[in-house]
């Protein structure tokens, strides 16, 4: 059993009205536990709608999705599975509930009705996981959003989070900032085997990841490793996506000839391959 | 600048003022209030402004600041002066016109002013020794036992917890706004009250609809972190009444009784 499965998944919006929108058309995938899965896809291809099934916050219309064998259209399990997958949204803004920054980690844990000194515990322990303890009696207001969003993901690891979703997280963020919450995001990946889903329209985001899912219109259109997805370069860009600049450039040079491998994703591997080919 | 706004008016220290339970303080405020109301007699009211004034010394608070607190309201207080003057019959003082000053006006006219400061002073007092965020949750949990009549205690301990969360980040966008605008050569500093009523409009309008998109959002991350109301929730920071509060209790209610035997005497 895969940790989240999704099968012909499909959400239509205002259902019977005029504004009827399909924005999933069955949508199936599995993602395994401990797994790092980067979705990508143009403004309106039905990322964020996907995401927002996997925690129960929207329900298919058709198809079912199972998060650890759980069904999220049962009303009674669908608590049990926002706990296991965390969700960080794209506005740091806009997912603080509290004004200090401990209480607002101890959000989660207070809803699922901990003892107080567990709270406590759960707490000291996000804060941690993503180094912002020293920020504990911060009010939000005075955080950069780097260090909101890394407030958001002590919220969900507080809850004992096994997956956590990041819904364009970083799309707000300047460039230290996206490097605070990826750099957060990939250690908490590696050091406690949390499975990660990156929404994103950051290529080098997606490079990181250990596979990509491609979606257009609604449908998920493929789905493989980063270099197998970025190998076709003129077909991400048909589908309004852009490649990673070094997957580019090498694409442009086999183009042109030069004998390249396959699997060149960030500047460094471009350099090395280069560098082995031509220099020594 | 909008870094470091301030919420309310709490002045941060350590004194027992600022130490006590805020449940506790809510209560002993209420009943002091009362007593206010009950015991109006001079010696009792010169024990009242010596013990507020005690209270605003221990507190650390300035005492200039707290009498700020009484500016607002300085034009009620003296109108309710004046209008006492003349409105009790008694021993003359003088006239004006065909109005008397009674000497029962004057003391019933000061006894009132007094009143009127004491509750204010005493109030604000509250208020700059305990942070908002303790003042909410003592709010709620005063108010908890009402949850069986009805009243949402927790719903609106959760609503003022979360204005005093946008509050900074509201201004700051109205900030934003303003500039935006300005920039395009609105002007919301010259002409008539009126025409700048109207200016306001370009920046009412985008707050608002940001506002309603930010209470989306919120809506929809509380959900995703299992939020489903008050039943079941539990809380951090509990609230437990230590040997402070049983003290200052105890204290005042020996004060309380002191006072009502010197006015019932």
């Amino acid at each position: 059993m895969s940790f989240i499965e999704a099968e012909n998944l499909t959400h239509v919006y205002g259902q019977g009205s005029e504004q009827e929108f399909t924005a999933l058309q069955g949508v199936s995938f599995h993602i395994e536990a401990g797994e790092f899965v980067a979705i990508l896809g143009a403004n309106g291809s039905g990322k964020s709608t996907l995401a927002r099934h996997l925690n129960g916050l929207l329900l298919p219309t058709s198809g079912v999705c199972r998060v650890a064998g759980m069904d999220t259209r049962k009303p009674q399990e669908v608590w049990q599975i926002r706990r296991q997958v965390g969700m960080v949204f794209q506005n740091p803004d806009n997912q603080l509930i509290a004004g200090v920054v401990e209480d607002d980690v101890a959000f989660g844990p207070e809803n699922l009705g901990m003892e107080p000194a567990k709270i406590r515990a759960q707490v000291k322990m996000a804060l941690q996981a993503v180094g912002m303890e020293e920020f504990r009696k911060f009010a939000p207001h005075l955080l950069s959003g780097g260090q909101k969003q890394r407030v958001a993901i002590a919220g969900a690891l507080a809850m004992d989070t096994k997956c956590l979703i990041l819904d364009e997280a970083t799309a707000m963020l300047d460039p230290q900032g996206r490097r605070e919450v990826m750099d957060t995001v990939e250690r908490l990946h590696q050091q406690r085997g949390l499975t990660l889903l990156c929404i994103t329209h950051f290529m080098d985001e997606a490079a990181r990841a250990d596979r990509v899912l491609v979606m257009e219109h609604g449908r998920l259109v493929q789905q493989g490793p980063p270099a197998e997805i970025f190998a076709d370069a003129p077909k991400l860009h048909r589908l309004g996506l852009a490649v990673p600049l070094a997957v580019e450039i090498a694409w442009h040079l086999r183009q042109g000839g030069m004998q390249l491998p396959k699997d060149i994703l960030t500047n460094d591997d471009l350099v090395a391959a280069l560098e082995a080919r031509y220099v020594h | 600048m909008l870094n470091n706004i301030m919420i309310g008016q709490y002045f941060p220290g350590d004194s027992f003022l600022h130490r006590m339970d805020a449940r506790v303080k809510i209560l002993l405020l209420l009943i002091l209030l009362m007593e206010v109301f009950v015991f109006t007699s001079a010696p009792v009211y010169s024990a009242l402004i010596v013990l507020t004034l005690a209270l605003i010394l221990f507190s650390g608070v300035p005492l200039r600041m707290v009498l700020r607190s009484l500016k607002p309201l300085w034009w009620i207080i003296l109108f309710t002066f004046v209008l006492h003057l003349f409105s009790h019959p008694g021993k003359e003082l003088c006239r004006v016109w065909q109005f008397a000053i009674t000497q029962e006006g004057v003391a019933q006219g000061t006894l009132i002013s007094v009143r009127l400061m004491l509750l204010i002073v005493l109030s604000t007092l509250l208020t700059f020794t305990t942070s908002p965020l303790k003042l909410t949750d003592a709010l709620e949990s005063l108010l908890s036992p009402f949850k069986k009549v009805g009243l949402p205690a927790h719903e609106l301990a959760m609503m003022m917890t979360i204005a005093l969360r946008f509050i900074p980040t509201l201004i700051s966008e109205t900030d934003k706004i303003m500039k935006a605008q300005q920039s395009r050569g609105a002007d919301f500093v010259t002409g008539s009250v009126l025409s700048r009523l109207k200016n306001m409009v370009p920046i009412l309008v985008p707050l608002f609809l940001s506002a309603f998109r930010r209470a989306d959002d919120l809506a929809m991350a509380m959900e995703a972190r299992c939020y489903r109301g008050g039943a079941g929730r539990t809380r951090m920071k509990e609230m437990k009444l230590a040997r402070l509060d049983y003290i200052s209790l105890v204290v005042f209610a020996v004060l309380s009784l002191g006072l009502g035997v010197g006015f019932y005497r």
